[in-house]
This record gives structure tokens, C-alpha cells and sequence, in this order.
């Protein structure tokens, strides 16, 4: 559909699509069709060519705005975190607000596992465990092998999401999913899980199993020399040792239950677990509409203990009959939590020291 | 432009994450100085938007469709990020509508706007002190449709208005433009012929 051109004054060209796109990208179709319009209509070539010196202004004086630097390392670092942000929602459903109906309804969740075949570096072992339990299982298996050096994707029938890491083994029953959800790992990966109370989903990894129980939690477990560690930020999950096919049924006394910002080390050579909060524990996600305030104003201690146990997760012992004189003013919402405790029992003069999981107050008390 | 990097948002839709790089790199340098445009005071918080752009397609990338024009989409998912968390900065305060906004930009005088000219060093300088004397709607329609390349309809979706008050903005600028710039137009328009 031919525009009416021939009646275009100078400001109607500068504000037509085509005419635009012509200045701005010109194409070799829109050459021509302005060229021949042009050799058509003589008459309007000054104002056509007034134009065209009117759209150079404006984006001459846009040339500022054009120019607007992001500098590669300030593009760099965004890209960085923009990456984190999307491996810890693929791990712990810490989503944003608006999502959060969604994914809840998706009854997703996530763990990452990482026991490494590596681990047997300095003691080699002609089988690892991981094909001593294979070789156990006398049904069909399908086993994903990374040699990339990127993570790979894998999707159970389940729903479930695998993000298998390079240098890294995945085994699961061709039948996965119809008795049971298990999976055997070597090496590392990251576990998107959807949720299904009926079916517990087991990783089996090396010496440990790691049994998924609820939908908000993240697994973490980092290789190191000799120990296999799991962390919990949110949700809870439950660790084994594997105690060999026999004993399936045994195994409550022998776990681990972890809550948020828990994480438990097992010490391959002694065969110990100890349980202890991770090193920079996280706030937990709060309901929708919630909003957790740090600032303290003449606050009684046992107040401020409760909040922070509600918002970390983590238990705090302290006697309430020595501390009921014990008042805080001060604003926490930047700090950490181990920095919190610092302050807080800095200004009562108290000290903390962590056991196990637990944060224990000592203190003399205050001066009612 | 419509079209090369459809291929690429597809790809990132079945989970590449090397096309999801390469759109943040095709388009961040877009949302950057449009969202500095919007809101110039605060850098960080206009990279926290983008972040929140970047991340929130990853994770629904499954349930995306393939826009016509990527760039568009990006722009108009990064104001609404923008104009949804100043909305939650500031809800105590009564809301300003566009229009109220609108009101207080009073329109300066021809001799306001030429009173300093001889500051102005050259032809840039002085376009775009005219272009920031236009309403802020004004302005950043031009942004739009000058630097973003973007066409009339989806100024309007970007804006909440429809396309014919998206392309009289982009008229009424330019018309107010030309009309500042002819009188003075011996002085820098001759470098152009």
C-alpha cells in the first residue's frame, strides 16, 4: 500500500516508519524504492533531502545517548553474576517473589552431589564403588558419561533435571521411576528434582546416599581430598552412609537429617560424619508478604535471638533467666550472620561458640 | 535487524547457553543506556534491573515465545522491571501519572533555549540541549525510534499508549526540533550540505 508521499511535508517524512528505516539501516530494496520515488516526484526532492538532514540532527543529538559506555568489564561482571543467579535457581529455588506460585506448583527441587572419582587420586583403587554398584544391579542401565568440558543435560522420565558436570558418571535403571527414583553418581552434579513424597529420589554417591525430602533445598557437596561434604540451604535432606545393598532397611539410625544452612562432612578414612552450619549461612526465603527487619531499638535479646533463628534456621541456646536484662539497639540487616552474632554479643558482653549446628550464648547477663 | 537473532533466541529457548550469552552481548549495551535513560541517578540499580531481565527469561525460558524483534523485547521487559521496582520504592507516595509528569515539564521559551548558546561549543552540544528541553516522553520516544530502531507499534507497547500517539510524540518532537533549529539554522546546518 502506497503512503501519500507526494503530500509528505518534512516532518511527516522524518516521522514515517519507512523513511526512517531507510535512514537509519538502508536495505537495497528500500534504495531503490526511494530512488524511483524520488526520479518520480522532483518537486519534493528539497524537502525529501531536509529531511534527511533532519533526521542527522536528531541523531546527532542522540549521539551522547548512543554512545552511553558500558565498560567490558562492568559487562563482564554482569554477565557473571547474571550466570550465578541462574546455576543457584537451577539448585535452590530461591526465585524471585513472583515466581515462587510457579515453581512451588512445580513441586520442583533441586540438589547438587558431588563425590569425585578423583577422590581415589592418592589410593587408587582398581573398582570405584560406582561400578562395584553397578555391576550389582542385574537390570538394564542407561549411563550418561561427560567428557565435555561442559555440563550436559540430562532429563528423567520423572521430569526430573540433571546437570552432569565434566568428568562425571550417571547411571539409572532403564525402569527408573516405575519402583523407585534412584540414581548412582561418580563425579559431580546438579539435581533439578520434581517432587514426589511417594518416591523418595536417591543419589547414590560413593560411601553416601542423599534422600530428597521436601521441594525447597539446595544439596551441595564439594569434593575434597578424602571427605565428601553436603549442604543444605534450604529444605531438608537426609544423608546416609551406604551400608551395601543388605541393610536398605536399617538405615534411619544411620543418617543425617540436614535443615537449611546445615551442611554435614563425612571423613572417608575414619567413616565420621560431623554436622555443622555452612560458612556464610543465608537468610531462608520468607512467605510472600513477609519482610524481616534487622533494626533493633532497645529490643529485648531473647526477641532478637528469635528472629534470627527464624531467619537463618539455625538454633541458638541461651539461658533466658540470665539474659532478661539484655536489650539491643542496632541495625543488622547488612551484616552476616556470624557478624551479627558478633555484634550482638559484643554489646551484651557475652561470646558465642559454635556446637554442632547450634550457636550457644554464654553471658553474665546485663544490668537491669 | 528483525530477524538474525531469532535463530540465536531459539536456540537459547531449548537451553544453549552459549546463545544465551550471545544475546546478553547483542543486547546489553541497548538495555544499559536505555535504562540510564530512564533512570540516570542510579547505575546499579539499572544493571540490578538487567540482571533481573537476563535471569527471569532463563527461567521461563521454557514457557517463551520467539518475539519479532529480540531487542524490543528486552527494552520493554527492562522498563517494566524498572517502573515495577521504583513503584515498590515509593508506594507510600501517591503515584504520579504520566500526565502529571507531563504538567511539570514547562515548555522554555525560544530565548531560554538560544540564551547560552555561545557555551555551546558545536552542533552536538546544541541538539542536545534541545532535545532535552522536549518533554521526557518526547525524549525517550526519539531514543526509540532513532537509536533503537524500533517502529511505531512497538514504541506504543513500551509507552501504554497506542501507535498513532507513539508516532505524534515522535512528530511533535521533531516538528518543535526543526522549528528551534531553522533560525539558527545558517549557523550548523551548513556542515551538512
Amino acid at each position: 500500500m502506497q503512503k501519500p508521499y507526494e503530500h509528505y511535508k518534512v516532518v511527516d517524512f522524518v516521522t514515517d516508519d519507512a523513511f526512517l528505516s531507510h535512514q537509519l539501516s538502508p536495505t537495497e530494496q528500500s534504495s531503490l524504492f526511494w530512488q524511483t520515488w524520488l526520479t518520480q516526484h522532483p518537486n519534493k526532492e528539497s524537502e525529501w533531502h531536509e529531511a534527511t538532514q533532519l533526521v542527522e540532527a536528531v541523531r546527532l543529538g542522540l549521539r551522547d545517548y548512543a554512545r552511553t559506555y558500558l565498560s567490558e568489564e562492568a559487562e563482564n561482571q554482569l554477565l557473571d553474576r547474571i550466570q550465578t543467579t541462574n546455576l543457584a535457581s537451577q539448585t535452590m529455588l530461591v526465585v524471585p517473589f513472583w515466581q515462587r506460585r510457579w515453581l512451588v506448583s512445580a513441586a520442583a527441587a533441586c540438589l547438587i552431589i558431588a563425590a569425585g572419582l578423583w577422590l581415589y587420586r592418592g589410593n587408587p583403587q582398581p573398582v570405584s564403588l560406582y561400578q562395584q554398584r553397578l555391576a550389582s544391579l542385574d537390570k538394564a542401565v542407561i549411563e550418561k558419561i561427560n567428557t565435555t568440558d561442559q555440563p550436559q543435560t540430562t532429563r528423567l522420565p520423572d521430569g526430573s533435571t540433571i546437570w552432569l558436570s565434566p568428568h562425571s558418571r550417571l547411571s539409572y535403571l532403564k525402569t527408573f521411576g516405575q519402583e523407585n527414583r534412584t540414581v548412582y553418581l561418580s563425579g559431580e552434579a546438579t539435581f533439578d528434582v520434581t517432587h514426589n513424597p511417594q518416591k523418595p529420589f536417591l543419589v547414590y554417591a560413593n560411601e553416601l546416599i542423599t534422600k530428597v525430602l521436601g521441594t525447597k533445598f539446595k544439596v551441595k557437596s564439594f569434593e575434597q581430598d578424602k571427605d565428601v561434604v553436603v549442604v543444605v540451604l534450604q529444605g531438608k535432606v537426609t544423608v546416609y552412609r551406604n551400608e551395601g545393598q543388605a541393610q536398605t532397611d536399617n538405615r534411619a539410625e544411620k543418617g543425617v537429617l540436614l535443615l537449611p544452612n546445615q551442611q554435614v562432612m563425612f571423613t572417608r578414612a575414619t567413616e565420621h560424619f560431623s554436622k555443622s552450619l555452612v560458612e556464610m549461612p543465608a537468610i531462608l526465603s520468607t512467605e510472600i508478604g513477609e519482610s524481616l527487619s534487622f533494626e533493633f531499638e532497645e529490643a529485648p535479646i531473647d526477641e532478637v535471638f528469635k528472629k534470627i533463628e527464624k531467619a537463618y534456621g539455625v538454633e541458638i541456646i541461651f539461658n533466658e533467666e540470665v539474659l532478661k536484662n539484655c536489650q539491643l539497639t542496632a541495625s543488622l540487616s547488612e551484616e552476616s550472620l556470624f557478624e551479627k552474632l558478633d555484634i550482638i554479643t559484643q554489646s551484651i558482653g557475652a561470646t558465642y561458640q559454635l556446637l554442632d549446628a547450634q550457636v550457644i550464648i554464654s553471658s553474665k547477663g546485663c544490668q537491669p | 535487524m528483525l530477524s538474525q537473532d531469532t535463530p540465536v533466541w531459539e536456540a537459547f529457548l531449548q537451553g544453549d547457553e552459549e546463545a544465551y550469552t550471545a544475546l546478553y552481548r547483542m543486547h546489553v549495551k541497548a538495555m544499559y543506556r536505555y535504562g540510564m535513560s530512564l533512570v540516570s541517578a542510579s547505575e546499579a540499580f539499572v544493571l540490578d534491573c538487567i540482571h533481573d531481565v537476563f535471569t527471569e527469561i532463563w527461567v521461563k525460558r521454557s514457557r517463551l515465545s520467539t518475539p519479532d524483534n529480540v531487542r524490543y523485547y528486552l527494552l520493554r521487559a527492562l522498563k517494566v522491571r524498572i517502573l515495577h521496582l521504583l513503584q515498590r520504592q515509593e508506594k507510600r507516595h501517591l503515584p504520579l501519572s504520566q500526565h502529571d509528569f507531563d504538567e511539570l515539564w514547562s515548555e522554555p521559551s525560544t530565548e531560554e533555549i538560544f540564551s547560552d548558546q555561545e557555551e555551546l561549543f558545536n552542533r552536538q552540544a546544541l541538539v542536545k540541549k534541545l532535545i532535552s528541553q522536549l518533554q521526557p516522553r518526547q525524549q525517550e520516544a526519539l531514543r526509540l525510534r532513532f537509536v533503537e530502531e524500533m517502529d511505531y507499534s512497538q514504541i506504543a507497547e513500551i509507552l501504554a499508549i497506542n501507535r498513532q500517539s507513539a508516532q505524534n510524540l515522535v512528530f511533535r518532537a521533531v516538528e518543535k526540533l526543526r522549528g528551534w533549529l531553522i533560525p539558527g539554522c545558517i549557523i550548523f546546518f551548513q556542515d551538512f550540505f
